[in-house]
């Protein structure tokens, strides 16, 4: 149930909505009933389990694709999702031992995002994608960071409800190829002011 | 005995050979298109391509495309604007820069100030630009001469990024119709503002309708009008990619792209899906 006073109807004039239950709200709004060709959703890893996150979005938001394409979920991981730290920003290098709270962090955050996606999947099938996006320079040890946890958790029988095997993936990155793909204002992440570096 | 000795060839001293010109490295007179195939393996590994770039002529035409295709001004220090553009320009470097990221402090807009004479000259030279960001374009300053600065972008700019981008939907739209060839677009904006969009110039039309096939990204974006106005004058949007956080009207989005839309970006941070955003 969305509830919809709209305050087109009480006020004429504006046309923002009220909602008042999550579920409703995210079923409302990101209704994908009608998308005919959509093959993938994307989220971060971050988001997740962020703060403030809606518990069910993406059950919610899977429960309402129609399509009866194969649908890909792709999680998009960053450095500090797999414990990797960077220095400086402008000219990137790796922290060689990240902090320990992130990493006891990462511990659960890992955990509870597994489960997730367990619950996702009763909702509809997908074919899982473990995505790194991080600096090239980060991008060896952020593959075997991520590699373990799915082997350990392979092991764990935890993916066994998939039709096949977690695909991991990484996006081929520079600090030079960020700066207009990355979100601006809201991440926290810095964008990086790289210049020709002949300059 | 010595004699002997003496008519052994290592004994004997060789008469000086004629100064030449040196014998160019073999790895010089390899075809340009093996250079190439070469230094394609290494185009995100700028160390590597630093020390390609000196090893000879052809090895550095080779690599200067992959040194130089970005380009991007600062928010303050030495790379301030238009320092970088300048002296990129002064190396005869702008043929072969692909993208330009334009980054002000959140005080500062960029308006027909900023592209004084000589600026606006070294900003003419990017003639191959495929991807522009700007922060706080104040795009009501330029109009109505805006294609004079911009247009020459207009053949081959593919990817358009607006920070906080400022004036009338029109305006905008009209900007954003100025480049024919326009496949992705980000509007970002810090801050989801809702705010009475100025009715400035409302019977402007954008000059050309981009294919807008591409990725399109919103962050903070309240401007329903924007895209209303995008739907009615551009024919539709044919999207394939949405990369949505914090934006107002997704339905509106998604209604508009259902036959193109391939992949979704979504956030469950996203305050629209929390039910408590009004």
């Amino acid at each position: 149930m969305v509830r919809v006073s709209s305050n087109d109807e009480e006020n004429g004039a504006n046309s923002s909505q009220q909602f008042t239950v999550d579920d409703q709200a995210v079923h409302w709004h990101f209704d994908l009933s009608q998308c005919k060709s959509l093959q993938t959703l994307e989220t971060t890893a971050e988001s997740m389990v962020a703060m403030g996150a809606a518990p069910n979005f993406l059950s919610t938001v899977l429960s309402t694709i129609t399509s009866p394409l194969p649908l890909d979920l792709i999680i998009v991981y960053w450095e500090t999702d797999v414990d990797r730290m960077i220095r400086n920003w402008s000219k990137p290098v790796v922290v060689k031992d990240s902090c320990a709270e992130i990493k006891a962090a990462n511990v659960l955050h890992h955990q509870h995002r597994f489960r997730m996606f367990h619950e996702m999947y009763r909702v509809r099938g997908f074919q899982l994608v473990l995505c790194i996006d991080v600096v090239d320079c980060a991008v060896e040890q952020s593959l075997q960071v991520l590699e373990g946890l799915v082997e350990v958790e392979k092991a764990k029988g935890g993916f066994d409800y998939l039709f096949c095997e977690p695909l991991i993936i990484s996006e081929i990155r520079s600090p030079r190829t960020r700066f207009l793909d990355t979100p601006v204002g809201w991440t926290g992440r810095p964008e990086l002011p790289i210049i020709a570096s002949a300059l | 005995m010595i004699e002997s000795f003496l008519n052994q060839p290592w004994s004997q001293k060789k008469t000086p050979e004629p100064p030449s010109a040196p014998r160019p490295s073999p790895i010089a007179r390899l075809p340009q298109e093996l250079v190439d195939t070469v230094i394609s393996y290494f185009i995100y590994d700028t160390p590597t391509l630093l020390v390609c770039s000196v090893i000879c002529h052809s090895w550095y035409i080779a690599t200067v495309p992959h040194l130089h295709h970005s380009l991007t001004t600062d928010e303050k220090g030495k790379y301030r604007w238009p320092g970088p553009l300048r002296e990129s320009y002064n190396l005869g470097l702008h043929p072969i820069i692909k993208r330009f990221r334009i980054r002000l402090r959140f005080s500062d807009a960029f308006t027909p100030k900023q592209l004084d004479r000589k600026t606006l000259r070294y900003f003419s030279a990017l003639t191959n630009l495929q991807e522009l960001g700007i922060d706080y374009l104040q795009v009501f300053s330029f109009m109505p001469t805006i294609h004079q600065c911009f247009g020459h972008f207009a053949p081959t700019l593919q990817f358009l990024a607006l920070k906080e981008p400022r004036g009338s939907c029109r305006q905008i739209l009209y900007f954003i119709g100025l480049f024919p060839n326009l496949q992705d677009l980000k509007l970002c904006y810090p801050l989801p503002i809702e705010e009475q969009d100025s009715s400035a110039d409302t019977d402007l039309v954008p000059l050309s309708i981009p294919p807008l096939q591409g990725r399109l990204t919103l962050t903070c974006f309240t401007r329903e009008k924007l895209v209303k106005d995008m739907i009615s004058l551009f024919g539709g949007l044919h999207f394939c990619y949405m990369d949505l956080f914090r934006v107002k009207c997704v339905r509106l989005l998604l209604g508009a792209c259902t036959e193109t839309l391939e992949v979704l970006r979504l956030y469950p941070t996203d305050p629209y899906g929390k039910g408590f955003f009004k």
